[in-house]
């Protein structure tokens, strides 16, 4: 059988850049194979997915040698429009794909360019929304939607097309935990269909893990493992914790008991497998008992002695205003934030949270009741005074770009935040090392990747010295490692002191992070208070879109194990885990 | 600036590129107006149609015009308190100031031609859905996609740098810079963001050309489309009823021998 | 042709992001009017010629940006016809305005060839600008009623307003543009890299 897409020895350099980012790759993909491609954060993958999709070097100026075959034909001397019909493309930043006004044109627009009759058009966009859920945004402006909702409608315009391949850079990495959910059994059911060949970037791994058919590693632009998942994950485990990339939750706990000399044999993937173990052996389930409790600074919200309220919503209510309809998105919002605290403000796509944040930064402005930070309204403080009290990172990093390189970016906050002139330079170094961006210090921030954008826009907010952070979506399309630093920096300035709000969709940084959670739903906050009493109430995260998190299920699952005492029969104990939720995950 | 008002008036429903014709012949035939009167009546109706006929909702048209009123009284000021030479039949005066009839006229028609402009561009821009307008432009007069696509772009552009001011804005905000107050504290911002907005446009710009060639965008004529802009008689009618209204107007000012209260000729 | 350089074909890339540029500079255009009306206010007709440059501003920095043929002419044009809809007293006479001042501007660049972009090229670009623009003023204003005397300082005045007000300030907006890095893509951003690359090698090779 001829391979329907053929990758030979590519190399893909940026301009003005010392080193190619690509180096070398070879891949040949079948056709139907589904292939998940993983890698750390700027390691190249959304630079391989673009140049597979024909956009590098044609569109996206870089120097490429080797050659990419579709069916068996050069890319470079297909016309663009030809590539199109061959490879639906989902971007990265899906704010980056749209080029029309609404929804309908944006699905229509690649739809027409395919050369499709109206009459197929109209069936497709109604096929494509009702897949990803959005049916009832059909003629909604693109720029008004949330963040999460603009990746559906990008994942909507790519299966419209029905194309034999699909390039899927991230396409979860906006969605809460259900519409996530929703796109893996989506994935699963195109996957079944035999009709598209796959390729999937992804950090989110509990699900892929078990549905593709094979695995690409990447690091630092060449390919250093490609088999298997259960291949990958199992053999290959100590080569993916030191390059610092996600795994599935039960190998990532297994591979850190086999550091500490614990070994497992046969490598466990999924948690039942791993519960499996637990279960013929105490020793192994009380080693994961530890690793899945929530850590102790979680449990504890810190004393400050401030005694003012860090947030106080009174009555809060907002809408958006277009002439002719209003959409009312809070209503009368009663939040109050202790000093010190970590809290995870959670709800589903296109609920309000980005936009709570942007009303207590005072960049919105409340159509009814009134909002304090530490004490002070923000009607009657100067916005400068609500900057200093409080400060905020965009869930689009680009918005909060001011200067033309990554070593700029931070000194600009340290300058603004008085730290004095000769310690500077010392201080950036120290942050673009912590947030692995110090070969990028010359970049423009424009040209990193995008995990590496987030890490930026973090980096420069957590430069500052503000009393209040707010971070929308902080660990958005980051790897392991990168998530763990940064968000262990978030939690050493909330021990400081700094009251932290976190917009997350991970429940799993919710478990072991926030010593507190808001949960948004309806324009109303649903529950308030610590996040334990909310993941074990049923009915409410159902009607949220939420999951409960992982170590949640892996700790329930090792309870119901200890409750049997050591049990033999495996049978028993997947049962066992089922019952606990512990394989719905 | 004015913006679209989603709707189904007559004057929504017209066929984009007629209405953007008559509009823009009309605008062509009032460049040879030079009276105040002209334009006067023609803002009174213009506003009403775009009320009664396009459904504009009425504060829309106040923030939309306001801009364009000071820029009015700009130019009358302009006339008025710098006169020029051959100036002389004094009309009346204030104070230090005397102002001569012909510079008050003067003023007088190039305010009302700034705003008879203004009320052309609102009925249209208001009642005219952008995509439209650019699809029935590519139907009806075969202009080619590649630049009706950029067109559209570049339409687009307008209430993008309306946003992308205020995004950052909020960025200067938030990462702790200062917010200026005052037209002088506004005019240092503009110039202070003027190259990173400028900068930021041609990123957008970039993007929208990636966007487009990555969805299979070629620009070839002979493209399918999948919603059709109709054009029927009942636009046609339409058309040469708005296109009408310069010429009636001229005529009926004409004929009231309105216009011979001055017969001054204005510099643009 | 052969007076024109191989890849003069524009790209969609290219003609979106110059409509883009022509799209911002409508407003600025606009608002000049004002800064105008108080030049004309403080120093009389003149005061027309001293500011006239700037409305020229938008051919040099997208020919400077693109270099290719027709980014002087028809940004400029593009700049011009959006101010109709903006409510400019000009009106429809944009259309012509906004054409013969590109095409002043694009005629410097046409007679090099396309291969020069300096600083004395840019600024002959305005003054080509300038000169188009008065011949057409000549004709719709009837300059020719005017003492020559008066002719000559007018056309000098707008002929150096020309050259520093488009010519050198629109280098240096383009040039500003360009160290920001969004021009990486084009000829101009290329160049600029390039020459900083430069800077910064000779600087590391001072200090070693
Ligand atoms: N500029 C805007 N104009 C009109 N409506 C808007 C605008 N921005 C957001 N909305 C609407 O407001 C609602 C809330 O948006 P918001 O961005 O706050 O959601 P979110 O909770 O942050 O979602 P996500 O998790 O997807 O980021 C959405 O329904 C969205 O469509
Ligand atoms: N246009 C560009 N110009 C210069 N360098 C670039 C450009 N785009 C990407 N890079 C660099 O190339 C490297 C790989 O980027 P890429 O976007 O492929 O990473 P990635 O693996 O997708 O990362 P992430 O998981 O963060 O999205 C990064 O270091 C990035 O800074
Ligand atoms: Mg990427
Ligand atoms: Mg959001």
């Amino acid at each position: 059988m001829k391979s329907i897409l053929k990758v030979h020895d590519l190399s893909v350099q940026y301009p003005y850049t010392e080193q190619p980012t690509l180096k070398n790759i070879s891949i040949t993909v079948e056709k139907g194979e589904a292939l998940l491609i993983i890698g750390a954060s700027g390691c190249g993958k959304s630079s391989l997915a673009l140049a597979i999709a024909g956009l590098i070097p044609r569109t996206i100026e870089a120097e490429q040698q080797g050659r990419i075959y579709l069916e068996g034909r050069d890319i470079a001397e297909m016309s663009p429009g030809e590539v199109c019909q061959q490879v639906g493309f989902v971007f990265q930043d899906p704010e980056a794909q749209f080029c029309m006004l609404t929804v309908e044109d944006e699905i229509a627009f690649g739809l027409e360019n395919a050369g499709f009759s109206p009459d197929l058009i109209e069936t497709r966009i109604e096929e494509a929304l009702e897949k990803v859920g959005m049916s009832e945004h059909r003629y909604s402006h693109t720029h008004r939607l949330s963040g999460g909702m603009k990746q559906r409608v990008a994942l909507a315009c790519a299966l419209a097309l029905h194309p034999p391949i699909l390039i899927l850079d991230e396409p979860t990495a906006n969605l809460d935990p259900a519409a996530t959910e929703d796109f893996f059994r989506l994935l699963e059911s195109l996957i079944a269909s035999k009709n598209h060949t796959i390729l999937l970037v992804e950090h989110k791994l509990e699900k892929p893990a078990a549905l593709m058919d094979r695995v690409v590693v990447i690091n630092e632009g060449e390919i250093v493992a490609e088999n298997s998942p259960r291949h990958v994950f199992a053999q290959q485990n100590q080569l993916l914790m030191k390059i610092g990339v996600w795994q599935p939750y039960a190998s990532e706990l297994a591979g850190k008991l086999e550091k500490a000399g614990i070994s497992f044999s046969p490598f466990p993937l999924t948690v039942a497998e791993l519960l499996e173990h637990a279960g013929k052996d105490s020793q192994k389930s009380n080693a994961l008992a530890k690793q899945v409790a929530r850590p102790i600074e979680a449990t504890d919200s810190l004393e400050t002695g401030v005694e003012e309220l860090a947030i106080d919503c009174r009555q809060v209510s907002f809408s958006y205003k277009t002439p002719f309809q209003e959409a009312k998105v809070l209503e009368n919002i009663q939040w109050q934030v202790r000093p010190g605290s970590f809290l995870a403000l959670l709800g589903e796509n296109g609920i309000g949270k980005s936009t709570l944040a942007r009303l207590v930064l005072g960049l919105l402005k409340p159509s009814k009741g009134s909002i304090s930070l530490f004490g002070k309204n923000t009607k009657s403080i100067s916005r400068k005074r609500v900057a200093e009290l409080a400060g905020l990172v965009f869930q689009n990093p680009e918005h909060q770009f001011l200067t033309d390189s990554t070593w700029e970016e931070i000194a600009y906050s340290l300058k603004l935040a008085n730290i004095p002139g000769t310690e500077i330079p010392r201080r950036v170094q120290e942050l673009l090392e912590e947030f692995s961006l110090a070969e990028k210090a010359e970049a423009n921030p424009f040209t990193l990747s995008q995990g590496e954008k987030r890490r930026l826009s973090v980096a420069s907010m957590l430069a500052t010295d503000q009393q209040l952070l707010i971070l929308d979506e902080p660990s958005f399309g980051q790897d392991y490692q990168n998530t763990y630093k940064l968000m262990n920096l978030v939690k050493a300035r909330q021990l400081k002191g700094c009251t932290v709000v976190m917009i997350t969709h991970d429940m799993r940084l919710v478990w072991e992070y926030a010593t507190e959670v808001a949960l948004l739903s309806e324009g109303k906050l649903a529950y308030t208070g610590d996040p334990e009493g909310l993941f074990y109430q049923k009915d409410l995260l159902e009607a949220c879109s939420l999951k409960p998190p992982l170590p949640l299920h892996m700790m329930k699952g090792l309870e119901s194990v200890e409750k049997r005492g050591s049990i033999k029969k495996p049978g028993d104990l997947k049962e066992d885990a089922l019952k606990a939720g512990a394989l719905n995950v | 600036m004015f913006n679209y008002y989603e709707g189904q008036s007559i004057l929504h429903q017209m066929n984009p590129v007629l209405k953007l014709a008559s509009i823009g012949f009309s605008m062509i035939l009032l460049t040879f107006s030079f009276d105040p009167f002209v334009p006067f009546v023609l803002i009174i109706i213009l506003l009403n149609l775009s009320y009664w006929m396009g459904k504009v909702p009425f504060t829309a048209m106040l923030k939309g015009l306001l801009p364009f009123v000071l820029l009015a009284f700009g130019f009358f000021m302009m006339q008025v308190l710098f006169p020029r030479s051959g100036d002389e039949i004094l009309f009346f005066s204030i104070g230090p100031f005397t102002i001569s009839q012909q510079a008050f006229w003067r003023g007088c028609a190039l305010a009302f031609r700034v705003l008879a402009y203004a009320a052309y561009a609102l009925l249209f821009v208001a009642t005219t859905d952008p995509t439209e307008l650019l699809l029935s432009l590519m139907q009806q007069t075969k202009l080619s996609p590649k630049y009706g696509y950029s067109m559209l772009a570049a339409y687009r552009f307008f209430p993008l740098y309306q946003s992308e001011f205020a995004t950052l804005k909020e960025a200067h905000l938030v990462r702790g810079g200062k917010e200026r107050k005052g037209i002088k504290g506004k005019g240092e911002e503009l110039y202070r963001y003027a190259i990173p907005l400028l900068a930021q446009a041609i990123r957008k710009a970039e993007r929208v050309a990636i966007a487009m060639e990555a969805r299979g965008f070629t620009g070839e004529r002979g493209r399918c489309y999948f919603k059709k802009i109709s054009l029927r008689w009942t636009d046609g009618v339409l058309a040469i009823a708005l296109f009408s209204l310069v010429p009636a107007v001229m005529f009926m000012m004409h004929h009231f021998e309105v216009l011979y209260v001055w017969d001054g000729s204005l510099f643009f | 042709m052969t007076v024109l350089p191989k890849d003069h074909k524009w790209t969609l890339k290219e003609i979106i992001v110059m409509s883009a540029l022509g799209v911002a500079f409508a407003p600025l255009y606009m608002a000049w009017i004002q800064v105008w009306a108080i030049a004309t206010g403080l120093l009389g007709p003149i005061g027309l010629d001293i500011v006239f440059g700037f409305w020229f501003i938008v051919s040099i920095i997208c020919a400077h940006i693109f270099r290719k043929p027709g980014a002087a002419l028809i940004s400029e044009w593009i700049a011009a016809v959006v101010q109709i809809p903006l409510g400019s007293p000009s009106g429809a006479w944009l259309i012509v305005s906004g054409f013969v001042q590109g095409f002043g501007a694009e005629v410097p660049f046409w007679l090099t060839r396309y291969k020069k972009f300096n600083t004395s090229i840019l600024m002959l670009s305005g003054v080509g600008a300038s000169i188009a623009s008065f011949l057409y003023n000549w004709f719709r204003f009837g300059y020719a009623g005017l003492a020559p005397g008066l002719l000559i300082t007018m056309l000098v005045i707008r002929v150096i307003s020309g050259a520093v007000l488009a010519g050198l300030l629109g280098k240096g907006i383009a040039e500003g543009l360009a160290a920001t890095g969004v021009l990486s893509s084009f000829p101009l951003g290329k160049e600029w890299r390039e020459k900083r690359r430069k800077s910064v090698h000779e600087k590391y090779s001072e200090g070693a």
